[in-house]
């Protein structure tokens, strides 16, 4: 458990609304601890959506919120993993919550900030990708691939002051240039997740 | 204090060694002493351009491995005495190329001159890192059509995070040289426009050249555009690039469709 505290300190956004699963075919009924530690991971916003290698009707786990159990699920796009040489853009010192862009990314550049929002200053050009945990925001020209909700948020938003992109994706939802309604390609636009459906709206 | 200056692109073919060749014989011209170091181990072509493939002895490669000292390898230009020429090698491949080496030979080189100009191989391998790692400043040749400015915008990408200046935290000095531009193409909107290209790289423009029977016919005679036809639209443009480079406020003339231009090229299709 101290590790694991350790390890939040560090990298504040490490578990921050990601799904996680328990694996417990290590410990046994009889392990010391054992009771406490489903409500010590509740009490540090860890969201345990599954557990395996154990029984719900051991006695240690009467203090637990046994997680439901899910099936079917939804297929989604994988993310790239971009190999990121930028990576003296990326602040560490930045407060979780949203990473600032001062220049526009470049032709083979790209960021992943899963902590928070991104918000680039410049462009992002043709070939360059920006993957958030949050919402996009681009007070430039959005020409590349913009990936906002990463750590599944369906919530979330891309916002450009010329839509031009490549790719948009929310929450593991998205769009080509193709599927983009052209009234609004090369405009200022938003793009935001209504029933699973990724759409552009005009930004006024 | 000697400037380093990379020329390069991303893409291939648009014109990286012939802008070498054309603005380092008009920063030759204008004075200084100007060294052209051609980095594309294995594919070399600036000897050709310049008119010496037939002097080269020693090159690059020998120069980094030890087998020649540098002024054994340089080769003087036979028309501007304060013109030099670094020849890569044809037999070797990039990977003769080490980080140590480049490091030495350009501080060498720096000594000796007031611009080094360094022709880049097309790509954003090992070969085009070296030949931009020690810039000061950057010409990034780009042609009016979309995959060259792509290529372009992923090259500027690469000059700001992974040289010697962007490491230390200071910015390579960037400039665009617009090549191939062919004014009545443009004219009909067959081509991107200057302000498309502009608008999408934002980097200073430096120059524009026009596409032209010149440049190609002095590729070929083995003379730079600017020693060859030094009063040629091309030269022009290449003359006024080197004297922006050397930080004189010139205003930038956008090639347009002229009459006589258009004569001329008629004739000699017709001849």
């Amino acid at each position: 458990m101290a590790a694991l505290d350790v390890q939040i300190v560090r990298s504040a956004g490490f578990f921050s609304g990601k799904p996680v699963i328990l694996d417990l075919s290590l410990v046994t009924e009889e392990t010391a601890h054992l009771a406490e530690f489903g409500p010590a991971l509740k009490e540090r916003g860890i969201r345990v959506i599954g557990i395996e290698g154990a029984d719900p009707e051991w006695a240690v786990f009467s203090g637990w919120e046994w997680p439901e159990g899910f099936a079917g699920g939804r297929s989604s796009p994988a993310t790239p993993v971009p190999d990121d040489e930028h990576g003296d853009t990326a602040e560490p010192e930045t407060p979780p919550g949203s990473l600032i862009l001062e220049e526009g990314l470049r032709s083979g550049q790209s960021i992943v900030y899963a902590e928070g929002d991104v918000i680039v200053l410049g462009g992002i050009s043709s070939g360059a990708e920006v993957s958030a945990g949050g919402s996009i925001h681009v007070y430039g020209p959005l020409r590349g691939r913009a990936i906002a909700g990463i750590v599944g948020r369906p919530d979330a938003r891309i916002f450009a002051r010329v839509m031009e992109p490549e790719l948009l994706a929310i929450d593991g939802y998205y769009a080509i240039t193709e599927e983009l309604d052209p009234k609004i390609v090369g405009k200022p636009g938003q793009a935001v997740l209504v029933d699973d459906c990724l759409i552009i709206r005009p930004l006024t | 204090m000697a400037k380093v200056l990379v020329v390069t692109s991303g893409k291939g073919g648009v014109g990286k060694t012939t802008s070498t060749a054309a603005l380092g014989a008009a920063l030759a011209k204008s004075g200084k002493k100007v060294v052209l170091v051609d980095f594309d181990v294995g594919l070399r072509n600036l000897d050709l351009v310049m008119g010496a493939e037939r002097r080269v002895v020693f090159d690059l490669v020998n120069v980094i491995q030890g087998d020649a000292k540098l002024p054994q390898a340089l080769i003087k230009d036979k028309r501007l005495d304060n013109l030099s020429l670094l020849p890569a090698s044809q037999t070797r491949d990039k990977d003769a190329l080490t980080s140590e080496g480049v490091a030495q030979v350009i501080k060498e080189l720096r000594e000796k001159f007031d611009w080094v100009v360094c022709d880049s191989p097309a790509g954003i391998e090992r070969g085009a890192q070296l030949a931009m790692y020690h810039a000061d400043h950057a010409v990034i040749v780009t042609n009016p059509e979309v995959s060259s400015v792509r290529d372009s915008d992923r090259i500027i990408g690469l000059l700001d995070s992974t040289t010697e200046k962007a490491k230390a935290g200071q910015k390579v000095e960037k400039h665009l040289l617009l090549t191939r531009y062919d004014p009545s193409r443009a004219a009909r909107g067959e081509m991107m426009s200057v302000d498309d290209v502009l608008e999408i790289l934002s980097v200073p423009l430096i120059g524009i050249v026009p596409e032209s029977q010149e440049v190609l016919k002095a590729s070929n005679v083995g003379a730079p555009v600017t020693i060859a036809e030094p009063e040629s639209a091309p030269s022009r443009a290449y003359f006024d690039a080197a004297r922006r480079l050397s930080g004189e406020k010139v205003e930038i003339a956008v090639p347009t469709e002229k009459k006589g231009f258009f004569d001329w090229l008629f004739k000699r299709g017709a001849a």
